[in-house]
């Protein structure tokens, strides 16, 4: 079998975002070196605590609720803006109205925030232009840009997002305390193989190395499309092994090099996974929307004055924005690199 | 088994109603455990993302429930029940077809 290039090569550590301030450089270089990037951010960096003030411009007047109808982002000159959240979410508006779950319907705001800003940065072009769009069995893609494949995981007050140049990309977030050990999940979730390696572990470790394992598959299974439809005791992953690759549920190897795996804990509270399957697409260094939009999309989008893309000087520095070049809170990467003891599987 | 449904005029009820209060039980038991401050009942509109909160997990402990509660319909399978996990009324007559023998 070969040895797998791992994720510190293809995926590189996640980089945090803090708002619409990101840093992106730190985003567009990774993905411009590595082809990949994971994004992590926090809900409160997107929707603040008690919303926007009332604007006394808003057109809604004193019924202004500063939060239901426009977001305060940051605009084109470095200072606050307000974009209505129709406009940024697009098609997911009307979803989005009709959710009744407010935590929920934060994240879903948030994380659609995030991955736009993200990927209106990489495409240089403005978020509200971003197409999210849902293929059958609900993978998010961007609409008119297939060349750039995205993933999307939320949980709690963690966002997380996925980009890649080189295929697929699935990345899933769970809390790293959630309890699965005797819910049921466990035998949902592995293989035979995984049952008698997590039988074999402390009781301590066991939980951990269950969580690591579900968000492993949840974003494998993201990133070919199939969510909740993939049998998740059909394929594994090797325990304890430097590389993570994915096995047969008897434990022996399973698909092919072309697909790199990473695990991190995300200051100490949330276990971070991605999966990436790499098709080789790797070599295109020019990912602007104008070159990766599907041909003919273009002209329509140009023509229809929809699409706007900033000249480069007026998108300024953002390495000079606040906060933009505050360091990472904590980042564990949890699969063979580093501290052992972080490895859920070892043992 | 066909209960009435109350009131006058009463008509005789659809295989799926007999299911609607035991599942409508046991997902408002999967979404009080992961947050015990939601404690009512779903109705039958209540979809299970944008308005209960489920994520994989939590259907993941639905499934599992489910099987417990209701052994004669053997082991259920996430990957065929996807298109119905849309709401406690969907999965209803999910369950209530494979009841029957009536795969949707």
């Amino acid at each position: 079998m070969t040895v797998y290039a791992g994720p510190s090569e293809l995926v590189g550590e996640p980089l945090r975002v803090y708002g619409p301030a990101g840093p992106w450089d730190e985003v567009r270089e990774t993905l411009t070196e590595l082809g990949s990037a994971v994004l992590v951010s926090r809900l409160g960096d997107w929707l603040p605590a008690g919303g926007p003030p009332p604007d006394a411009d808003c057109a809604q007047g004193a019924a202004c609720l500063g939060c239901e109808l426009c977001r305060v982002v940051l605009g084109a000159d470095g200072g606050p803006a307000r974009v209505p959240d129709r406009t940024v979410l697009g098609r997911d508006w009307a979803r989005y109205q009709a959710m009744s779950h407010e935590d929920v319907r934060s994240r879903f705001l948030a994380s659609r925030l995030l991955l736009k800003y993200a990927a209106g940065e990489v495409l240089q072009a403005a978020p509200e232009t971003v197409d999210l769009a849902y293929k059958l069995g609900g993978r998010p893609y961007l609409r008119g840009c297939d060349q750039v494949d995205i993933s999307l995981s939320h949980t709690e007050d963690l966002l997380v997002v996925g980009l890649t140049r080189r295929g697929w990309i699935g990345v899933d977030a769970e809390l790293s305390e959630r309890r699965l050990l005797g819910t049921g999940a466990e035998k949902q979730i592995c293989t035979p193989h995984e049952i008698a390696l997590l039988a074999a572990m402390p009781e301590y470790r066991r939980n951990p190395a269950l969580v690591r394992l579900w968000t492993l598959k949840e974003a494998y299974s993201k990133a070919i499309g199939q969510g909740l439809r993939f049998r998740f005791t059909e394929f594994g992953f090797a325990p304890g092994a430097r590389r993570v690759q994915v096995l047969r549920p008897d434990g022996s190897p399973g698909t092919g090099e072309e697909w790199s795996f990473g695990t991190w804990s995300i200051d100490r509270q949330y276990t971070v996974s991605v999966a990436l399957f790499d098709a080789g697409f790797g070599d295109t260094a020019d990912i602007a929307a104008r070159t990766m939009l599907d041909d003919g999309l273009v002209d329509a989008l140009i023509a229809s004055e929809q699409f706007e893309q900033p000249d480069a000087s007026e998108q300024g520095d953002v390495s000079e924005r606040p906060g933009a070049r505050e360091q990472p809170e904590s980042f564990e990467r949890m699969d063979g690199g580093g501290d052992p003891k972080a490895n859920s599987f070892t043992g | 088994m066909t209960p009435a449904v109350d009131g006058p005029g009463a008509v005789l009820a659809r295989p799926q109603d007999v299911w609607r209060e035991p599942v409508t039980l046991e997902v408002a038991a999967v979404v009080a455990a992961q947050d015990p401050s939601r404690a009512g009942l779903p109705g039958a509109d209540a979809r299970f993302y944008d308005d209960l909160g489920f994520d994989s997990v939590m259907l993941m402990q639905l499934k599992y429930r489910l099987e417990t509660r209701f052994p004669e319909l053997g082991e259920l399978s996430l990957a065929d029940m996807v298109g119905s996990l849309l709401s406690v009324g969907t999965l209803v007559e999910y369950l209530a077809d494979l009841a029957e023998g009536q795969p949707s």
